[in-house]
């Protein structure tokens, strides 16, 4: 009776031990893919279950376009250079004193191969980063925040939040020297630089020209004034999706305070139309109908400079009336409720 | 000769009809609210610009100077006299003692309700001169008339709006007026001027920085474009020396242009133009080989020592490094991550395009055909121009409220291009008369009519149509008191309302006149100005650690709030709550502020993350997390919520959740004293200390208990009638 007890006893405690990997053992798996263990239904709980001495990190993550999320995809390149930071300081997952080690883990949804995953975390929406700690018991775990913004921000925030959680000071960020770009640039500014020398005359006409500095802080002013600064700070998204995901949506319909990004091209191109047209009236006309003032023999032809006058002018007009028509048909998408609307194409709106 | 006189009279006549029309247009156009309401100061920061007027009014101007206000940010105090830009209340009081003196008695509350609108007209007149000074008078009057009605200026200058704003745009166009005169003639007369009112747009709003640093800037291209010249010369040194001395008068800035790096550009380019004009001094002195040496050798020693002597007086703090609100400006982010309090405020939000259209209309795509069509030209006045249509569309693109000080150089370029396009097309005097290019068929003239008929015709409808846009726009969007809400009846016909004079009322009436009352910041303008209570924390926002610890108690469970509350001899608290109605400014959707902000000055007792459900959700309803029930701000607003309905469960309309009675619990240490008729303002008194000694809880809990165990004792007082 009691040798059956001691010995249940011993083959559990062996059991647990035996399923669960010892750091060694994670530290192979991760070096077998790429410093990311991937978890699966067959190997979750060996992975995250019974006693182990090493913090978890678990990405739960979807990066099937047939999903459409986009923070996913987002979060991709920023969790793998999160890894690489690691494992470049600390080949065995190791912390520095030896006495903590970090793993991490990812699961990209697969019906078929890690829905098990999904379910043990009750994760309903992804992506989630999970926390997991070895003190607590298994199926017990905290999430870490991910941050609004992208890019190194999110990476740096998501960096902090691990070391204040593990207690491992020596983590450090280690991001890829991209040389591509830098060839590139040197490159690129070694040939402006040569070309420029070769023709100086050129070169200061260039910086000279009004039209070209005119043209330049146009552009700005436009990109300016069509919410490019919205983009930049919030980071907008560049287009929406619909709700069954078989359309793009261009505009945030009904907000406005709020835009994609494409919105910032569509009406920036718009405005630029708009511009030109104006500017078009104003200067090419009078230079069109100038030139065609006197026919080649040097004889006066009003008859045909007003001619081109007025089909150029009304040119030009027409466009202005289409293009401002649908920038206010636009912005009656935007602002619910503004009465104004120029050009009504039949059927829509 | 004649005919030129009699000309002149009817061009001056014409001049003057339009200007007292568009004058009419400008103010009537902004009177929709007082028409719909009644005359009443708006929203939040003109009630202490009201407060503070009807202060000067009534204790004289040295007495506001020196005012120290112990009625807000209690126990500390504001001095306010120190701390505030007196040009608003100073002109306005000037403007009441005027109309007194000729025999108008006119209420100060009338006086402060219609400033705007008055001063919109004058900023009409100045936008005209300017743009004269950049065309010609054609150009002049399309500018006047836009900015008159263009409703990104409007939104800041409707009749009640109060606002430093409301004057600093007046006089931000008066001041660039004078300055471009000044520097087409190099006139002392017009930079004097030009400073004058610079010193007075310093008196009136902080934004006085943009001209400090555009004009400078102005001068800088001009120099590197090779246009120096003594016209520029004596009009930047008398501008920035008179300027600069009259702007230290005002003792909010005091020493900041010689010590505050947002005025160092001001500084430097007052010493370049002295080594440029030594430089061309020198230049024609001596030869082209000796002055290019001297050139070289001198500017790389005055930059080294300049970028030296600037890095080491920051250094040793004799200048002070930028302010918060400046560098927000640049770096984007840096609001976001050091100063949760400025990010907090709507205005300094981001803008989406919308607001650009939406505030301009078609004058925004006319606006960069006019830039370029200056560039065509350039001469030194449009470069200046250029320099602040680039410099204002970048800010206006990174604060929504910035939007208004890109509105007028908008409209002086789209005037500039509506008048060059009718100079081309609106001239319908033909040639006829011209012998040699013989005679023009009837062909060609129709054919000439007809471009310049449709031209014309259809800007003249484009003109028609923004008129009719800017007229909705400042009618729907931006003629709302805010202080009294419109709705509709359920029967559609319009309701007012007015929970919150009627709040502000009750606390007028109902309590200690000393009671300090907590609240976010938001509302400590209006509660000084309607109630006139002393309040912890209010718009100034001077003091962020004050700030935090309201946002604290209002985060914190209430017996942790109530010990905060009662450290800061705090006598009752206010919150705003939009549930009932459906109003979503309320104080549950500021919330996530106050924990951002006071988890900046206490990470470790107020986490964020807390306040979320686990998926990270910010709900109020049965899901939110422990921390969010347990918060005083919780409590409070949705304390006898489920009472209106059915007791049990209530209906958030703001956030579309149910809200549970087990939820919002007990409230043992708070009672509540007043809540308006919606519900929007709701008032809890701070409960005393309980007689013997225990605490309020456990007060709470045995009175609780008392009450379920005893039937209703009926107390019987003995009848006490008269014997007869």
């Amino acid at each position: 009776m009691r040798v059956s007890l001691l010995t249940n006893l011993v083959a559990a405690l062996l059991a647990s031990v035996c399923a669960a990997l010892s750091n060694q053992a994670l530290a192979k798996e991760a070096s077998k893919q790429k410093g990311v263990i991937k978890l699966t239904n067959a190997n979750f709980e060996k992975v995250l279950g019974g006693q182990k001495d090493a913090y978890l990190v678990v990405l739960l993550t979807s990066t099937n376009p047939a999903i459409g999320c986009t923070l996913c995809a987002e979060l991709e390149p920023e969790f793998d250079l999160l890894t690489e930071s690691w494992l470049h300081d600390h080949p065995a997952g190791l912390s520095a004193d030896g006495e903590r080690a970090l793993f991490f883990a990812k699961a990209d949804f697969d019906a078929k191969k890690n829905s098990k995953v999904f379910v043990h975390f009750n994760a309903n929406n992804v992506p989630r980063l999970l926390f997991i700690s070895p003190e607590n018991a298994f199926g017990t775990f905290s999430q870490i925040n991910l941050p609004g913004e992208p890019g190194m921000t999110r990476v740096a925030a998501i960096m902090s939040a691990l070391k204040e959680a593990t207690g491992i000071a020596d983590f450090e960020l280690h991001q890829p020297i991209n040389w591509g770009s830098i060839a590139v640039t040197a490159v690129a500014t070694a040939v402006i630089v040569a070309v420029v020398r070769r023709n100086k005359a050129l070169a200061a006409k260039l910086v000279a020209c009004k039209s070209i500095w005119g043209l330049g802080t146009v552009f700005i002013i436009v990109i300016w004034n069509s919410g490019y600064m919205f983009n930049a700070i919030r980071g907008s998204q560049f287009a929406g999706m619909s709700q069954n995901g078989d359309a793009v949506i261009y505009f945030m319909e009904g907000q406005q305070q709020n835009q994609f990004g494409i919105e910032t091209q569509i009406v920036s191109v718009i405005y630029g139309i708009l511009a030109a047209c104006t500017v078009g009236l104003i200067t090419f006309v009078p230079y069109a109908a100038n030139f065609y003032a006197k026919d080649k023999t040097g004889r006066p032809s009003p008859s045909k400079a007003s001619f081109v006058e007025m089909i150029l002018t009304l040119s030009f007009l027409i466009t202005l009336y289409a293009v401002y028509s649908a920038l206010m048909a636009v912005f009656g998408l935007k602002s619910s409720g503004y009465p104004f609307r120029l050009l009504r194409l039949p059927g829509k709106y | 000769m004649a005919q030129n006189q009699a000309l002149r009279w009817i061009q001056l006549l014409l001049k003057c009809t339009i200007f007292l029309s568009m004058t009419g247009a400008a103010v009537s156009s902004r009177l929709f609210s007082v028409i719909r309401f009644e005359s009443i100061i708006h929203e939040f920061d003109p009630w202490f610009n009201f407060r503070a007027t009807k202060y000067l009014v009534n204790h004289g101007f040295y007495k506001f100077l020196n005012w120290f206000d112990d009625r807000t940010w209690y126990p500390l105090g504001r001095v306010t006299g120190g701390t505030l830009y007196p040009g608003l209340m100073t002109t306005s009081a000037a403007v009441w003692h005027g109309l007194r003196k000729i025999g108008l008695p006119v209420d100060i509350r009338n006086v402060c309700v219609l400033f705007a609108p008055a001063f919109s007209g004058v900023t009409a007149w100045a936008t005209y001169h300017l743009t004269c000074e950049i065309k010609d008078s054609g150009a002049g009057l399309l500018a006047a008339g836009f900015i008159a009605i263009a409703p990104g200026y409007i939104s800041r200058s409707v009749a009640g709006s109060y606002d430093n704003e409301a004057i600093a745009i007046t006089l931000l166009m008066v001041t660039f007026m004078f300055w471009i005169k000044a520097m087409k003639t190099g006139s002392i007369m017009h930079s004097t001027f030009a400073a004058v009112f610079y010193f007075y747009m310093v008196s009136a709003w902080g934004g006085y920085v943009f001209i400090t640093n555009l004009i400078p800037l102005h001068i800088f291209l001009l120099i590197l474009m090779g246009r120096y010249s003594t016209r520029l010369y004596s009009a930047y040194t008398t501008w920035y020396a008179i300027g600069t001395l009259a702007s230290m008068q005002i003792p909010f800035v005091g020493f900041l242009p010689i010590r505050s790096n947002d005025h160092m550009a001001a500084l430097g380019v007052f010493g370049l133009m002295q080594v440029v004009a030594l430089g061309n001094f020198v230049k024609s002195q001596v030869s082209w080989q000796k002055f290019k040496t001297v050139m070289v050798l001198s500017l790389a020693f005055l930059l080294a020592v300049g970028i030296c002597g600037l890095f080491a007086l920051t250094y040793f703090g004799y200048i002070a490094p930028w302010t918060g609100r400046f560098y927000s400006l640049w770096d984007t982010n840096y609001a976001k991550i050091h100063i949760p309090i400025i990010a907090s405020v709507s205005e300094h939000q981001p803008t989406a395009w919308p607001a650009f259209f939406f505030d301009t209309q078609f004058l925004i795509w006319l606006f960069p055909a006019g830039v370029f069509l200056l560039f065509l030209e350039l001469k030194d006045e449009h470069v200046f121009v250029i320099a602040y249509s680039v410099l204002c569309s970048y800010f206006a693109g990174v604060m929504v409220r910035l939007m208004l000080t890109l509105t007028p150089i908008i409209c002086v370029c789209a005037a500039v291009t509506i008048s060059k396009l009718f100079d081309v097309y609106a001239d319908f005097s033909f040639p006829q008369d011209n012998a040699a290019s013989g005679a023009i068929s009837r062909k060609t003239r129709l054919m000439t009519l007809i471009t310049k008929l449709t031209v014309c015709a259809s800007f003249l409808g484009y003109l028609y149509l923004f008129v009719y846009h800017c007229t909705w726009v400042t009618s729907n969007a931006y003629s709302s008191p805010s202080v009294v809400l419109p709705s509709r009846n359920q029967d559609g016909s319009p309701a007012l309302i007015d929970d919150f004079r009627e709040a502000y009322y009750w606390l007028r009436m109902n309590t200690a006149e000393d009671a300090k009352v907590a609240s976010w910041w938001d509302y400590g303008y209006q509660i000084g100005g309607m109630a006139d209570r002393t309040t912890l924390v209010d718009n100034n926002t001077w003091n962020n650690t004050h700030i935090a610890i309201v946002g604290k108690a209002m985060s914190s469970p209430q017996d942790k709030a109530y010990e905060i509350l009662k450290e800061h001899d705090v006598d009752y608290v206010l919150v705003i709550f939009g549930g009932l109605i459906g109003f979503s400014g309320d104080d549950i959707n500021k919330f996530l502020w106050m924990v951002r902000i006071s988890e900046g000055i206490w990470p470790d007792e107020i986490k964020e993350r807390e306040y979320f459900t686990p998926s990270g959700e910010y709900r109020m309803d049965a899901m939110a997390s422990q921390t969010m029930k347990d918060s005083l701000m919780y409590k409070l607003s949705y304390y006898r919520f489920p009472s209106v309905y059915n007791g049990v469960e209530g209906m958030d309309r703001v956030r579309g959740q149910r809200i549970r009675q087990q939820d919002i619990g007990e409230l043992d240490y708070f009672e509540e004293v007043f809540t308006s008729e919606n519900w929007l303002v709701r008032l809890y008194k701070l409960k005393e200390l309980d007689p013997i000694g225990r605490d309020l809880r456990s007060a709470g809990e045995f009175d609780r208990n008392a009450a379920r165990g005893l039937k209703k004792r009926i107390a019987r007082k003995p009848a006490l009638d008269f014997r007869v």
